[in-house]
C-alpha cells in the first residue's frame, strides 16, 4: 500500500496525462475482486491514518458472505514507472508517477447496471477471463457494453495457477487454450472497430494481454519475458516479443526459429519454450521444496527472497517466489499505463458518445481537450449511500473544468430539455470529496479527468445527472446511460404495521436512488412494486430497503410477480363494432398480430413515433412486407406512445375522421397499457380502424363519446383475434462438468426450460449449456440446480424474449387461463375475463 | 316492493310522523323527493299524506291553511341528497326525502328523511348477533343501514328479553330524522328555543326514539342541541356528560354512537346489519383498522368477507399518488345541496393552485365516464359531493376521482398518507398553515413519483413567474400555447397522457395546442368549394346504407 496525504494525491490529479480511469470487468467468479485486491495490496493509495486497514473493495458484509461483488467500488492506485520502462513510453507524459482510478464492478448479470455506471466514468477496461472457463456470456455482454461506450480494453487471462496446479496441462495445450480465449474475445472486439478508437483487439505480442494468477498475486505480459531474453540473446525486444507468441517455434538443438514445428522432439513453440516451461519449472521446484535448485534459479532471474521467507514451504513458498519474480501489480499496472488511454486522450474521441449537444460548441471542445480551465462538465453516474442515513454522495467524473467546494452548479436531470426549466436546478456543492480507501477526504477542488464524490446535491439528483457551471445555460447534458438488462422481476412490498407507510415510501425513494437499475413504482391496486433485474438483485434491494433505508421497520414481501404481455394470434374473425354511449357513433375495428420481429424493431427504436414517415414506410415495406401507403397511415404507437402496438387507419373516405383521432389515440394508449385479459400491457397488436360512423353534430362525437367506445372496440377486437398471453423468458447459461449434465437437464425439464445449445469447451471437461427458461419458473432455480448438481453448476440468467403461451387464456381451465385469473385476482378485478358481448354492439 | 298492504304502506312512508312534522312546523309548501325506484308510489303518497295532514289538523284544531305538496324526481346529483335547488324552484319550505339517504347537512332548507322500513327477522338477527358477540373477545358495535333503523329497538328489547344483557354490544343510533340547514342551525344557536322551525324538528327527533337507547349509552341530551344536528358528519367529538367519565362520540352517515373512554374504534368489531351499500363502504374505509362483519337480512347469514377494506384503501392511496403527478385538475361539482360545498370548492381550488397545478371547475350533474372523458386534459378529478356519492372507483373512468379529503393529501405538501381516512369534506380545511410552513428550499426540491420511478420537478406553473413580470394573463396563456406548439414533436402523432409529461402541459390551452384537431379552421380560406352531395339517409341508430346483421 502507498501511504499518501490528501495534498499529495491532489497534486497528481492535475496531471491529466498521467491518470488512467479504468474498470475491471468480467464474468462472475472469474476473479476480478481477487485480482483487484492484489493490485490494491501493492499500489493502493490509502490515507496515512488508514494504514493497516485491509479489504478495500468488497466493503459490504453480504458481499464477503456470498463471495460476489454487488456494488462497484472505486479505488485509487499509485504507480511510478521505472527509468528503464519509462524510456519505452511513447505517449504524452508528465513525470513518472501515475494515478490509476480503478473501479471493481460486479460480474453477476443481475448487477450489470453497476457495470454500466462504472463504464461511463472510465476510459479503459481490464477484461478478466478465466483461462479454463473462457469467454462467458457476461464477459461478452460487458465487453460489448464497454466497446459501445468507446472504452479501450486490455485482457488478462486469469487463474493461470489452475493450469499449473489443478489441470497440469502441457505447454502446447495451454497455449491452445489461451489463444482460444484471446481469439474469442477478439471476435467480439473486432466488430467494434472504428476509426477514432483504432484497432481494439488485443494481442499478447503487443503487450495488451496479460497472464495472471490473481489468487497467488502474480502476473506477466510478454514484455516481461521479452525484456529478459532480449538482453540475454541480444535481440531487439520488440522482435523477441513477436517470437514469444503465435506460430514461432524454436529448437534449442539447432538454435533456430521456424514458423512451423519441425517435428523434432526438442522443437517447441516460443511461448512454451521461453514462457510457459520456465514458470512451470519454478512452480514445480517450489512445490517439491527443491530449495537447492531454487536459489540459483532465483539468482539467475535476478530476484531474491528475504530472510524468513526462505523458510516457507510448498504452496506458500511458490506464491512468495512467484510474487517476487512476476509481481501482478507491475505487470498489470504497466499494461494499463502503456495501453489504456489517459483522460486527455480518451476524451478526444469519447466526446461524440458523451455529449448530446453540437460537437463544436465550447462544452464539446472543453471535453475533447480535457480542459481544466474550460466550463465544468461533470456526469454523476451513481448515488452512493453515505454513512449518515438518508444522505447520498453523488459520484461521477469531471469531464471538463473543475468542481470545487461551494461552487454553484446547474443540475441537469435525465428529463432536462435544453432551453426549458424542467428537471433543472441550481445548487451549491457543499463538499467535494475523494475516496482514499474507505475514507472520504474533502478537497478544495477536483480537476477534469478524475472521479469525484459530491455532497449536498442528493436531493436534486435521482440516479444520474449532468452538472455544469451556474451560468452555462446553453450547455447540453451528457447522454444518459443505456442499460443492458431490464427489470423483469417484481415484488409487491407492504409494511407490516400500517402506520409505517411513510417510512416505506421514504425507504423506496432512497432505494430508487441508490441503485441505478431498480424501479420503485405503484400499481393500480395501490401496491408498491419493486422491480429488479433478477432474483438476486431483488433480494439485495429488499435487504437494503429494510435494513438501511427503513431503519429496520418490518415489511411484507409478496411472492415474485412476473409481468406478462397480451397479444393476439390471428386477425379478428370478424369486424367488431362498438357504439358510443349516445348510440350515435359507431367504430368498426379489427385486431391483427404484428409481423414477426416487428415488435422487437419497435423496442429497439428502429421504428417509432419520431421516425421520418418516409424512412419508416421504407423499413416497413421492405422488411415486413407492408403496403407503402399503409405505412403512412399509422396513427400512433402504444403504450406510452412508443410501445410495440399500433393503430392503423384503414378507413376510406370517412367524414370527420381527423376529429376523433386524438380520442382514438387516447383510448388506444389506455387500452394497450391495460389489455382486456389481465390489465397487462399489450404487445404486437395492430388495431385497424376499418370504418367509423359519426354523428353529424360535433357536440355528439366528442372525446366523451369516442374514448370509451374506442377502448371497448379495441377490447372486442382483441378478444376476437385469438388472444394469447406472452411470458418473459430468460436465456440461461450454465457451465458445468460432464457428470453434472444429467442433473441440469432434469431441473430444466422440471422447470419448463429447454436446452438449445450444448458445447464442450475445447480443452476442458466443461460443458457450456444455453437454455431458455420461463421467468415464472426461475425463482429458486439456481438453488435447485446447485442441489441437483452438488454445487457444480452455476447459472446466469438474463431476460431474452417474450414467448407466446399456446393455450387459450379465455378458457379458465387452461394454464394461461389460470394465470390470467391469478393476475386479475391480485389486481382486484373480477376473476372472469369480461365477455365479448360487453364490448361489442350490434346494429 | 311490489304491492303492499295499507299498514305496510303507512310504515314504509312513515305517513303519520311526516304529517305531524309538517303540521308542527306550519309548512305550506312541501317538496317530496323520491328516488327513481319509489317514484311509482308518489301519487299514492301525496294522496295519503294530504288526507292525514287534514285529519291531524282537525284534531289539533289548527287553522286550515292549504298545504301544497310537490313531487320531485330524477335528481341532478345522487338521490341520497336532498335536492334543494329543485325544491327552491317550487318555492318549497321543506323537503321530505324518501329512500336511501346520506343525511348530509343542507344549506337552505330543512329536510325530513323517511328511510323506509326494510323487512328483518328480528328474532334471527338477535340470536346471531348474540352468538357472534359471545364468540369473539372484542366488544361489538352494531351499525346498520338506515332502512333497518325501525327494527333496532326491537332487537334491543329482544336481547334484554333473552336475558343476556351483553355489555359488550354497543348499538348505534339514528339521532334525528330531521336535518336542519346549516344557516338555521347557526341562527338557532343564538336564540335558543324561540319557536323556530328548528326547535320543533329537534323536539320531534328526540321524541321519535324514546326507548332505552339513550339511557343505555348514558348521554344526557337535554339542552345540548348542537350535536343533534351534526348527523351528517363523521366526526368524533369528546363530550363530557354530567359527572361521568369522558366518552368519545362518533357519527357517520346519520348513525351515531359512543365509544367508552378507555377504548378506541380499533378495539371494536363492527357488526353491520343490512346490504352492501355505500354506507358500509364508508364505514370500512373510515374505520379501516376495525374488522367488519355483515348480517345479510334476506339470507339471514353473517358474512365476514366484507370487501377487503385494505384493498379499497390501497386503491385510494394509488389515486392520491396519481393526483400528485397531475398537472391539470378538474373539480367536479357533485352537489349543490350539501352545506358548505361552495367553500369546499374554493378551498380545493386554492389547494390545487398553491400546489402549482391548474384547476378547472366543472358542473355536469351526476358524473359518468362519458361525461368526464370529454375533458381528457384533466389528469385527475376531485369530486365534491356528499360522503355517499363521493367515493367513485370505477376503472371505466379515464382519470381517477378523488374526494376533497384525498385532494388535501395529494396537493398539500408535507401531508402524508397514514391510513387515517375521512369522508366528510369540511372536517379539515386547515391547509394554509401547512403550506406556509414549508420553507423555500423544500418547495424547490423534486418530488419522488412512483409513476416515473424517479424524482420529478415540482411543477410550478410557469405562468406564475411570467405574471410576476407584469404580463397579463392573456399574454401568458398565448405564450405558453405558443410554447406548446413549438414543442410538438411530430404532427402525425397526437399527445396523450404519458407524453404530455414530456411536453410539460400545464393548462387546457396547451393541451388543445398539442392536439391534432383543434376545431374548424376558419382562417384558412384555401378550401376549395364542394358540390353539395346527398349524404346518408335514415336515423342515426342505423342508416339506410348500413346493413343489419
Amino acid at each position: 500500500m502507498v501511504k499518501f496525504t490528501v495534498d499529495e494525491l491532489r497534486r497528481i490529479m492535475d496531471k491529466k496525462h498521467n491518470i488512467r480511469n479504468m474498470s475491471v470487468i468480467a464474468h462472475v467468479d472469474h476473479g476480478k475482486s481477487t485480482l483487484t485486491d492484489s493490485l490494491v495490496a501493492a499500489a493502493g493509495i490509502i490515507a496515512q491514518a488508514d494504514a493497516g486497514d485491509v479489504r478495500l473493495t468488497d466493503t459490504r458484509a453480504d458481499e464477503a458472505e456470498r463471495g460476489i461483488t454487488i456494488k462497484s467500488t472505486g479505488i485509487s492506485l499509485y504507480y511510478e514507472l521505472g527509468e528503464e520502462t519509462l524510456k519505452d513510453f511513447k505517449g504524452e507524459k508528465d513525470g513518472s508517477d501515475y494515478l490509476i482510478n480503478l473501479i471493481d464492478s460486479p460480474g453477476h448479470v443481475d448487477f450489470s447496471s453497476e457495470v454500466t455506471a462504472a463504464l461511463r466514468i472510465t476510459d479503459g477496461a481490464l477484461v478478466v477471463v478465466d483461462c479454463v472457463e473462457g469467454v462467458c456470456v457476461q464477459t461478452e455482454t460487458v465487453l460489448r457494453q464497454a466497446l459501445g461506450e468507446r472504452i479501450r480494453p486490455v485482457l488478462t487471462v486469469n487463474k493461470m495457477d489452475r493450469c499449473f496446479l489443478e489441470l497440469q496441462v502441457d505447454g502446447e495445450e495451454a497455449y491452445q487454450t489461451f489463444s482460444r480465449v484471446i481469439e474469442n474475445a477478439n471476435v467480439i472486439m473486432a466488430t467494434y472497430e472504428d476509426q477514432l478508437l483504432g484497432d481494439v483487439q488485443v494481442y499478447p505480442e503487443k503487450g495488451t494481454v496479460a497472464f495472471s494468477a490473481g489468487l497467488h498475486g502474480w502476473a506477466f505480459t510478454l514484455t516481461n519475458f521479452a525484456k529478459m531474453y532480449a538482453s540475454k540473446f541480444g535481440v531487439d525486444e520488440k522482435k523477441m516479443m513477436e517470437r514469444l507468441w503465435g506460430e514461432n517455434f524454436f529448437d534449442p538443438a539447432t538454435k533456430k526459429w521456424t514458423s512451423k514445428s519441425t517435428g523434432s522432439p526438442t522443437c517447441s513453440r516460443g511461448f512454451v519454450q521461453f514462457v510457459y516451461n520456465p514458470i512451470k519449472q519454478v512452480i514445480n521446484i517450489c512445490m517439491n521444496d527443491q530449495k537447492d535448485k531454487l536459489w540459483p534459479m532465483m539468482a539467475k532471474l535476478g530476484c531474491a527472497l528475504k530472510g524468513e521467507e526462505k523458510e516457507l514451504m510448498g504452496k506458500h513458498l511458490m506464491k512468495r517466489v512467484m510474487q517476487t519474480w512476476l509481481p501482478a501489480s507491475a505487470a498489470l499496472l504497466e499494461m494499463m499505463i502503456f495501453h489504456l488511454p489517459s483522460p486527455a486522450t480518451a476524451q478526444k474521441y469519447r466526446v461524440e458518445n458523451l455529449y448530446e449537444g453540437p460537437l463544436d460548441d465550447q462544452y464539446a471542445n472543453a471535453i475533447r481537450n480535457c480542459d481544466p480551465e474550460g466550463p465544468l462538465m461533470l456526469y454523476v453516474s451513481k448515488m452512493i449511500p453515505a454513512s449518515d442515513k438518508g444522505r447520498f454522495f453523488a459520484f461521477g467524473r469531471v469531464f471538463a473544468g473543475k468542481v470545487s467546494t461551494g461552487l454553484k452548479v446547474r443540475i441537469m436531470g435525465p428529463n432536462y430539455v435544453p432551453g426549458q426549466k424542467k428537471d433543472l436546478y441550481v445548487k451549491s456543492v457543499q463538499r467535494t470529496v475523494i475516496w482514499m480507501g474507505r475514507r472520504q477526504e474533502s478537497v478544495e477542488d477536483v480537476p477534469c479527468g478524475n472521479t469525484v464524490a459530491l455532497v449536498g446535491l442528493d436531493q436534486f439528483i435521482t440516479k444520474n445527472a449532468t452538472l455544469t457551471n451556474e451560468k452555462e445555460s446553453d450547455a447540453h447534458p451528457i447522454r444518459a446511460m443505456k442499460f443492458s438488462v431490464s427489470p423483469v422481476v417484481r415484488v409487491a412490498v407492504q409494511c407490516k404495521v400500517a402506520s409505517d407507510l411513510p417510512k416505506l415510501v421514504e425507504g423506496l425513494k432512497r432505494l430508487a436512488k441508490s441503485d441505478p437499475m431498480v424501479v420503485c413504482s405503484i400499481e393500480e391496486s395501490g401496491e408498491h412494486i419493486i422491480a429488479g433485474a433478477g432474483e438476486l438483485h431483488l433480494e439485495i434491494c429488499l435487504k437494503d430497503l429494510q435494513e438501511d433505508f427503513m431503519g429496520g421497520a418490518e415489511i411484507v414481501v409478496s411472492d415474485p410477480v412476473v409481468s406478462f404481455r397480451e397479444t393476439v394470434m390471428e386477425k379478428s374473425n370478424h369486424t367488431v363494432m362498438s357504439k358510443s354511449p349516445n348510440k350515435h357513433n359507431r367504430l368498426y375495428l379489427e385486431a391483427r398480430p404484428l409481423e414477426e420481429k416487428l415488435p422487437e424493431a419497435i423496442d429497439d427504436g428502429r421504428i417509432g413515433p419520431r421516425d421520418d414517415p418516409k424512412v419508416r414506410s421504407k423499413i416497413l415495406a421492405e422488411e415486413f412486407g407492408w403496403d407503402k401507403d399503409l405505412a403512412k397511415k399509422i396513427w400512433c404507437f402504444g403504450p406510452d406512445t412508443t410501445g410495440p402496438n399500433m393503430v392503423v387507419d384503414m378507413c376510406k373516405g370517412v367524414q370527420y375522421l381527423n376529429e376523433i383521432k386524438d380520442s382514438v389515440v387516447a383510448a388506444f394508449q389506455w387500452a394497450s397499457k391495460e389489455g382486456v385479459l389481465a390489465d397487462e400491457n399489450m404487445r404486437g397488436i395492430a388495431f385497424e380502424v376499418c370504418d367509423v360512423v359519426l354523428h353529424a353534430d360535433a357536440i355528439h362525437r366528442g372525446g366523451g363519446q369516442i374514448i370509451p367506445t374506442a377502448r371497448r372496440a379495441m377490447f372486442a377486437a382483441q378478444l376476437t383475434a385469438q388472444p394469447r398471453l406472452l411470458e418473459p423468458v430468460y436465456l440461461v447459461e450454465i457451465q458445468a462438468p460432464e457428470q453434472a449434465l444429467g442433473g441440469i437437464y432434469g431441473v430444466l425439464n422440471m422447470k419448463r426450460g429447454h436446452v438449445f445449445e450444448e458445447v464442450q469447451r475445447p480443452g476442458t471437461p466443461l460443458y457450456n449449456i444455453k437454455a431458455y427458461l420461463p421467468v415464472v419458473e426461475s425463482f429458486g432455480f439456481s438453488g435447485t440446480l446447485r442441489a441437483a448438481t452438488s454445487g457444480q453448476a452455476f447459472p446466469q440468467a438474463v431476460f431474452d424474449h417474450w414467448d407466446m403461451m399456446t393455450n387459450d387464456p379465455t378458457d379458465p381451465t387452461s394454464t394461461s387461463g389460470i394465470i390470467v385469473a391469478a393476475i386479475r385476482k391480485r389486481k382486484g378485478l373480477k376473476e372472469q375475463i369480461t365477455a365479448l358481448s360487453e364490448f361489442e354492439d350490434r346494429l | 316492493m311490489g304491492t303492499m298492504d295499507q299498514k305496510e304502506f303507512w310504515q314504509q312512508f312513515d305517513i303519520t310522523a311526516t304529517a305531524a312534522f309538517i303540521i308542527r312546523n306550519c309548512f305550506q309548501r312541501i317538496a317530496l323527493q323520491f328516488p327513481d325506484e319509489l317514484l311509482k308510489y308518489s301519487v299514492e303518497v301525496v294522496g295519503t299524506l294530504k288526507k292525514e295532514i287534514g285529519k291531524q289538523r282537525n284534531v289539533s284544531s289548527h287553522e286550515s291553511v292549504p298545504v301544497k305538496l310537490f313531487v320531485m324526481a330524477d335528481t341532478t346529483f345522487g338521490s341520497c341528497c336532498a335536492d334543494e335547488v329543485a325544491a327552491m324552484h317550487a318555492d318549497a319550505q321543506c323537503i321530505v326525502h324518501y329512500g336511501n339517504a346520506c343525511l348530509s347537512r343542507t344549506s337552505r332548507l330543512p329536510v325530513w328523511y323517511v328511510f323506509g322500513r326494510a323487512s328483518l327477522d328480528v328474532e334471527d338477527c338477535s340470536t346471531q348477533l348474540l352468538e357472534f358477540a359471545s364468540k369473539i373477545s372484542k366488544p361489538v358495535l352494531v351499525l346498520f343501514g338506515l332502512e333497518y333503523s325501525p327494527h333496532l329497538l326491537n332487537i334491543q328489547q329482544k336481547l334484554s328479553a333473552i336475558g343476556n344483557v351483553n355489555s359488550n354490544i354497543t348499538f348505534a343510533d339514528v339521532p334525528s330524522q330531521c336535518v336542519l340547514p346549516s344557516s338555521a342551525n347557526q341562527k338557532h344557536e343564538k336564540d335558543h328555543g324561540d319557536g323556530h322551525s328548528g326547535t320543533a324538528c329537534e323536539e320531534h327527533g328526540c321524541s321519535h326514539e324514546d326507548g332505552g337507547v339513550e339511557s343505555k349509552i348514558g348521554v344526557s341530551r337535554s339542552g345540548d342541541t348542537s350535536h343533534l344536528t351534526e348527523t351528517c358528519s363523521c366526526t368524533a367529538s369528546e363530550v363530557s356528560s354530567s359527572g361521568q367519565s369522558v366518552i368519545s362520540q362518533h357519527s357517520l352517515g346519520g348513525l351515531k354512537w359512543i365509544v367508552q373512554k378507555d377504548k378506541t374504534m380499533e378495539d371494536y368489531t363492527i357488526f353491520w346489519i343490512g346490504d352492501e351499500c355505500a354506507g358500509l363502504t364508508n364505514v370500512t374505509l373510515v374505520y379501516n383498522t376495525s374488522s367488519v362483519v355483515r348480517y345479510d337480512c334476506s339470507n339471514k347469514k353473517i358474512f365476514s368477507d366484507v370487501p377487503n377494506q385494505s384493498k379499497t384503501l390501497r386503491r385510494r392511496y394509488y389515486c392520491v399518488e396519481r393526483a400528485k403527478d397531475a398537472n391539470i385538475v378538474g373539480i367536479v361539482v357533485g352537489t349543490l345541496g350539501v352545506a358548505g360545498y361552495a367553500d369546499v370548492i374554493q378551498n380545493v381550488r386554492k389547494m390545487v393552485e398553491s400546489a402549482g397545478k391548474k384547476a378547472y371547475t366543472l358542473v355536469m350533474g351526476k358524473p359518468n365516464p362519458a361525461k368526464l372523458a370529454n375533458f381528457p386534459e384533466c389528469e385527475v378529478f376531485v369530486l365534491v359531493a356528499c360522503p355517499q356519492t363521493a367515493l367513485i372507483d370505477n376503472r371505466e373512468y379515464l382519470a381517477p376521482l378523488l374526494t376533497p379529503f384525498e385532494a388535501e393529501l395529494a396537493f398539500i405538501e408535507g401531508n402524508q398518507w397514514t391510513g387515517a381516512y375521512a369522508l366528510e369534506f369540511n372536517s379539515n380545511l386547515g391547509f394554509p398553515t401547512t403550506s406556509e410552513k414549508s420553507d423555500e428550499t423544500k418547495g424547490e426540491e423534486p418530488r419522488f413519483s412512483f409513476f416515473s420511478g424517479g424524482y420529478v420537478d415540482r411543477k410550478r406553473l410557469e405562468t406564475k413567474d411570467l405574471s410576476e413580470d407584469g404580463d397579463s394573463q392573456a399574454i401568458v396563456l398565448s405564450k405558453s400555447a405558443e410554447h406548446a406548439l413549438q414543442l410538438r414533436a411530430n404532427p402525425s402523432l397526437s399527445i396523450i397522457t404519458t407524453e404530455r409529461a414530456a411536453l410539460n402541459i400545464t393548462s387546457g390551452a396547451e393541451y388543445l395546442a398539442s392536439r391534432t384537431y383543434q376545431g374548424l379552421d376558419i382562417s384558412e380560406g384555401g378550401n376549395p368549394d364542394f358540390l353539395a352531395l346527398p349524404g346518408r339517409k335514415g336515423r342515426a341508430a342505423g342508416y339506410k346504407d348500413e346493413t343489419t346483421d
